[in-house]
């Protein structure tokens, strides 16, 4: 427990209790996990997913490529959380990551001692004998980033889409002066800032702007954009979007639980997301207590923390000085500051000798070469980087590295735009953009504060006329002081230290995948050259941070191998997301049920409360089988069809689709829809009827009721129902745009109860009342009538989809349960879709199986309907004579040959004699109680005769069966018993 | 191009649109038209419905290179 | 710190409205003209009742939803039927009315699609809501939605998890 209370411009005083890896630690309300674990002398953060070096922190942002942790406690674990992102609270539990079974003794670093199995590629050259699923399991278990979260309640997300007519991604100074400058055009502004206060580098840096204090500044500067109605969203990352939107995350403390995902459309968008420290490459440069200059800034102002206490600086800049003088000043001993630069640029500074004054060994035209201790900084080498001079060994317990600052660009590689090779800042700046998004700041390039603001005030106002506000004529150009010295860097490009070759393999390039000087080497050698193949190949750049810290390096150091400039070989392109976004969030409402919507029909509440097992049929839920009868679908399905042939049953069909066609030139435009004609269809009667797709094979097929000379009723089958609507509607807006023809789905507006079996008609006599009765006795096949049942309109349609004496009934969704339930109550039984499948089969009846889109009204026997048939759509291409080759495949009916055998549908259908070569398929097939064995429908080449001896083979579910043909209609031929 | 804008709805977003298909680029046969139309990069002309919208027909007309949507205009209604 | 704060509970009701009688008026070809009076003509537009909810929505391309019309109502559509306007469809059950109402009724709309730029200078507008077809229609600061029936149940399902308050960060 520390006694000391830091003081920073982030922590508070109070104690936060929280766990890592098992022991108790204390905190500030403030904290970050990675702040307070450092205040606390604590240096391992976690093992390379490679190598299993053990690792400590590198910056203070997401760009943190070492120090991922996991939050929580099995199983509801958030992996991969950047420990400079977290935020602490009471009660947290953390744990480090790739280790095992310690992070201080780890199995597979020990096992890798000397070996050099995982160079770049290693994947495609290593673990082959005897077969690489040998070595699966183990790899498989030390592979990966952390562990995923078991079953477990996450806490939800919000999300939120919205537009706005400016977006400024980051609240450092750019973007606040970007955000005020197109507030103040009257645009509509979002400003989102991932860090939990606003105000970028200013919170650390100082200065002065606009005459204020430079924390004044931006509070003066936020109070006005909320008065300008801006909105301000911190904790909020800019993580993806394409094509003009834009997504941000908002997450609390960094870790998930109330987190919000925003979809924002932007009319035009300032990045403004800042630069991200570069490190350099020297060897061992991947050990704790190496870390970024900036970083160990950022752990001092905002919390008060020195990162180590006796420091090296390493840099190739002008700024490693200033920076000095304010560690020394918070309490760190800066024992030598190590400058790449020859003292011939002219670096000396009154800074430089105050320094030297203090103690602090001030080296220029040296450079780090090799970093000393294994399990943290021990001391370091240093040695001249030109002509001869003795190599220094300093003792040290922190080394404070900064090869230059790369600017945030990862959005300015979408959406078109391009990146080039800035030298001045030794780095790739956003170059040619899309109109409607700009850069400022120091993602633009600007490294001094009065360029920033200014860029930052130049980008917003054109972000406001990219948005269609009007700008005023200038503003008045923002001034500022930058009062605390950190002038111009005067850089130089400096990207790696020298290193003997075989000692390459340990100067690390991109952290948080293991990727080293070496690995580029290996790569240029096997041939891949171009920087986004380098990518793949050695893993640059694909992790977490997408190369914030790793990309620019890792370039300039391949171009450097190649002998060419950095521009000449580019960066990768990043992936969104650009900081790390748990699943969950991505997935956003559509979690649980809300996964995938299910649509319900007004009887659904009756089947699942009466044992209806119901299942998914496209988005509908229906009832395949109800359990009082049988346990499973096919002993009850069996029994539900055996019932309604010997009784009767009533079957929910309110999925069925139902088109109103209406208005003087309906009858005309069915006419042109269907293979036979509507307009000859009486009032009171309905037809069955086929439609063709334009290349004439069969779309789908329904019944159409005509109700008035103006007026039908188009049904369609359930799944086909959405198709056929949108099929209708487009030929009516083309082919018939003008005429007088509207259609209207009334798929829902309707509910269908069919009533089948012997006892159907004499069940509805009782239930519908005497107003019915003698239009019940006399309606004949595809009659209908159109009434009431309880004062709410009824219409009953004698049609038959079991072959047996049925009824359908379409009433007001208001009644159905109410009508279900007398018709129950009456003694029929409810079936469902199982007894539905075998009853049609039994006689033959096409669903989708075989109105599958690849045949025609031939295929499928139904030449009579052809040959009376009108010029409608799909009858020109119907009459081709590709579609009446020998080939063609044509429906029959099929049974085992014994008469017993069991087949499926999708077995595939050979002859005796080419057991290989499939002459067609079963399309249908299920068990027949009414003729006790195996039966059904399939689609068979023409050539082939009635007598032909079938095979069906069915490799994946076992066995060939036997198969003869037999007529498509296995039951009942002549219709008999629908003709009651 | 993940906007399309729907003469009727306004502008809305591009899944809510359901594509049908492209017009063949001169008048021929309806054989020709679906099975050996050559499509033109820089322009198509194609039939997409506002499916999750108001179910109005589009006729739109796009670069498929660039992704640009030159016009969008609702078929239907008795005008041309 | 700035910023919304997310996690508080919606402040809105959603609450199920019985209707007896929709009715969707289709206009045939360019017979839009023979519609008189304050008929809703431009897209997206409606004709408000008295108690500035719509009673004529014209939420797609010739075609017009009356939710509960009443007699002055259906004597418009039987005139304009009469005239030869367009069809009469009774699409009773087809539609389910619900009211959500509340401070937070925008906010809770904003999680499944951009409600400010789709009712955007129309008083309503044919959309998908949680993934249920639906006509969104505006009386500020409420809402009136027309969802498909079959969809209902989800949909609802999907607005109180909403309404409840969010969960706990996790620990």
């Amino acid at each position: 427990m520390s006694t000391i209370v830091r003081r920073g411009t982030r922590v508070q005083e109070g104690q936060i209790r929280f766990h890592y890896d098992g022991r108790e630690y204390f905190g500030q309300p403030g904290d970050t996990a990675a702040s307070a674990l450092l205040a606390q002398g604590v240096r391992h953060f976690g093992r390379s997913v490679k190598y299993r070096r053990l690792r400590g922190v590198m910056a203070a942002g997401s760009e943190e490529p070492n120090a991922l942790l996991t939050v929580g406690t099995r199983p509801a674990v958030i992996p991969n959380v950047p420990a400079p992102r977290l935020t602490l609270h009471e009660g947290l539990v953390l744990r480090s990551q790739n280790r095992w079974p310690t992070l201080s003794v780890d199995l597979a670093s020990l096992l890798q001692i000397g070996g050099g199995f995982f160079g770049a590629g290693f994947y495609y050259k290593t673990f082959m004998w005897p077969n690489w699923r040998t070595y699966e399991p183990i790899i498989r278990r030390l592979a990966g980033l952390g562990e995923a979260p078991g079953a477990c309640e996450l806490p939800p997300v919000a999300v939120e889409n919205c537009s706005c007519d400016v977006l400024v991604a980051g609240a450092g100074a750019a973007g606040l002066a970007a955000a005020r400058a197109a507030a103040r055009a009257g645009a509509t502004v979002v400003l989102c800032e991932r860090e939990p206060v606003c105000g970028g580098e200013l919170e650390f840096e100082g200065g002065t702007i606009e005459g204020r204090e430079s924390l004044n500044w931006v509070a003066a500067t936020l109070t006005e954009l909320a008065g300008l109605g801006a909105r301000v969203l911190t904790d909020t990352d800019l993580v993806g979007g394409s094509d003009g939107q834009v997504v941000l995350h908002r997450q609390r403390g960094g870790i998930a639980g109330a987190d919000t995902l925003y979809r924002v459309r932007p009319r035009s968008v300032v990045i403004a997301t800042g630069a991200v420290e570069r490190p350099i490459a020297f060897i061992d440069n991947d050990r704790p207590g190496v870390m970024l200059l900036g970083a160990a800034e950022c752990y001092l102002a905002r919390y008060g923390v020195r990162v180590g206490r006796e420091a090296v600086l390493f840099a190739n800049h002008d700024r490693v000085y200033a920076a000095a003088a304010r560690l020394a000043a918070g309490g760190m001993q800066v024992r030598a500051i190590v400058d790449t630069r020859s003292a011939s640029t002219g670096v000396g500074n009154s800074l430089r000798a105050e320094l030297e004054r203090t103690g602090t060994q001030c080296l220029s035209g040296h450079a780090v070469i090799a970093v000393e201790g294994g399990r943290e900084v021990r001391a370091v080498r240093v040695a001249p980087l030109a002509g001869s001079g003795p190599e220094r060994r300093i003792v040290c317990n922190v080394l404070l590295q900064s090869g230059g600052w790369s600017p945030n660009t990862q959005s300015g590689a979408q959406d078109g735009g391009a990146r080039e090779y800035s030298p001045g800042l030794a780095a790739f700046v956003a170059a040619e953009q899309p109109l409607w998004r700009a850069f400022a700041g120091t993602a633009n390039g600007r490294l001094e504060l009065c360029d920033v603001l200014a860029d930052g005030q130049i980008a917003g106002e054109h972000a406001a006329r990219q948005a269609g506000c009007a700008t005023g004529a200038g503003a008045g150009a923002v001034t500022a002081i930058d009062a605390r010295g950190d002038g111009a860097p005067r850089l130089v490009a400096f990207w790696r230290s020298p290193s003997p070759p075989q000692l390459e393999k340990k100067q690390f390039i991109d952290l948080q995948n293991d990727v080293t000087v070496a690995d580029l080497r290996t790569a240029l050698a096997e041939g891949f050259s171009d920087i986004e193949h380098v990518k793949r190949y050695t893993t640059l750049g694909i992790g977490t941070e997408q190369g914030a810290t790793s990309a620019v390096l890792g370039a300039a150091i391949l171009a450097e191998l190649k002998g060419v400039p950095p521009g000449a070989v580019g960066i990768s392109r990043p992936r969104a997301p650009f900081a790390p976004v748990t699943m969950q969030s991505l997935a956003g409402l559509r979690v649980g049920s809300a996964f995938r919507i299910s649509r319900r029909t007004p009887l659904h509440a009756w089947h699942a409360a009466h044992g209806g097992v119901l299942e998914s049929s496209g988005l509908w839920l229906r009832p395949r089988y109800y359990l009082a009868n049988g346990p499973d679908a096919f002993t009850a399905g069996i029994a539900e069809a055996r019932r309604v042939r010997a009784t009767g049953g009533i079957v929910d069909g309110s999925t069925l689709g139902k088109i109103e066609v209406a208005g003087p030139d309906a009858a005309v435009f069915l006419d042109s829809m269907y293979l036979s004609k509507a307009s000859t269809i009486k009032a009171g009667r309905g037809k069955y009827m086929v439609n063709l797709r334009e290349d004439g094979m069969v779309l789908d097929d329904g019944l159409v009721l005509r109700l008035a000379p103006d007026r039908f009723v188009a049904t369609t089958s359930s799944g086909h129902a959405d198709h056929m609507l949108s099929h209708f509607e487009h030929y009516r807006d083309t082919q018939w745009n003008g005429r007088a023809v509207t259609l209207t789905d009334v798929t829902e507006a309707w509910a269908v109860i069919a009533v089948a079996g012997p006892q159907s008609r004499a069940t509805l006599q009782r239930v519908l009342g005497s107003a019915w009765h003698e239009i019940l006795t006399r309606l004949e096949h595809m009659g209908f009538a159109d009434g009431h049942f309880q004062g709410r309109d009824l219409r009953v349609l004698r049609a038959s989809f079991s072959g047996e004496l049925a009824f359908e009934l379409h009433c007001r969704p208001g009644i159905a349960v109410t009508l279900w339930q007398t018709l129950n109550d009456a003694g029929l039984g409810p079936y469902g879709l199982e007894a539905l499948d075998i009853l049609r089969v039994e006689k033959g009846y096409l669903v989708s199986s075989e109105l599958n889109g690849e045949t025609t009204p031939h295929d499928l026997l139904m030449d009579g309907l052809v040959k009376l048939g009108n010029p409608c759509l799909g009858r020109e291409l119907l009459d081709r004579p590709g579609l009446h080759k020998p080939a063609r495949p044509r429906l029959v009916g099929v049974r085992a040959r014994d008469g017993r055998s069991k087949f499926l549908a999708g077995a595939q259908l050979c002859t005796e004699n080419e057991r290989t070569h499939p002459v067609g398929y079963v399309t249908s097939a299920v068990f027949s109680p009414t003729l006790d064995q195996w039966i059904g429908l399939a689609l068979l080449a023409r050539r082939l005769g009635e007598d032909t001896q079938l095979l069906a083979r069915d490799p994946l579910r076992g066995g060939d069966t036997p198969l003869r043909i037999v007529p498509a209609v296995h039951f009942d031929p002549t219709g008999e018993r629908m003709k009651q | 191009m993940s906007r399309l804008h729907c003469p009727f709805c306004g502008p809305r977003e591009l899944r809510e649109f359901r594509f049908h298909k492209t017009l063949p680029t001169e008048p021929g046969t309806a054989f020709a038209g679906i099975y050996e139309r050559i499509d033109n990069p820089e322009l198509s002309v194609e039939h997409w419905q506002h499916v999750e919208g108001c179910r109005g027909w589009l006729r739109v007309t796009r670069n498929p290179s660039s992704g640009a949507v030159l016009e969008t205009r609702l078929l239907g209604g008795g005008v041309a | 710190m700035n910023g919304t704060d997310q996690r508080d509970a919606m402040r809105c009701t959603l609450e199920v409205l019985p209707v007896a009688r929709i009715v969707e008026f289709v206009a045939f070809g360019a017979a839009h003209g023979t519609l008189a009076g304050d008929w809703p003509r431009a897209a997206g537009a409606a004709l408000r009742g008295a108690d500035g909810w719509p009673v004529i929505l014209h939420f797609a391309p010739a075609r017009w939803l009356l939710p509960q019309p009443d007699v002055t109502m259906i004597d418009r559509i039987e005139a304009a039927v009469a005239a030869g306007a367009g069809a009469a469809i009774e699409v009773e059950g087809k539609w389910v009315t619900l009211s959500l109402c509340g401070a937070d009724a925008a906010r809770l709309l904003s999680s499944s699609l951009d409600v400010a730029a789709v009712l955007a200078g129309r008083d309503c507008a044919a959309v998908e809501l949680f993934d249920c077809p639906a006509v969104l229609a505006s009386a500020a600061p409420d809402y009136r939605i027309y969802i498909k029936s079959s969809f209902a149940a989800d949909f609802t399902v999907a607005v109180e998890r909403l309404l409840r308050a969010g969960g706990a960060a996790i620990g």
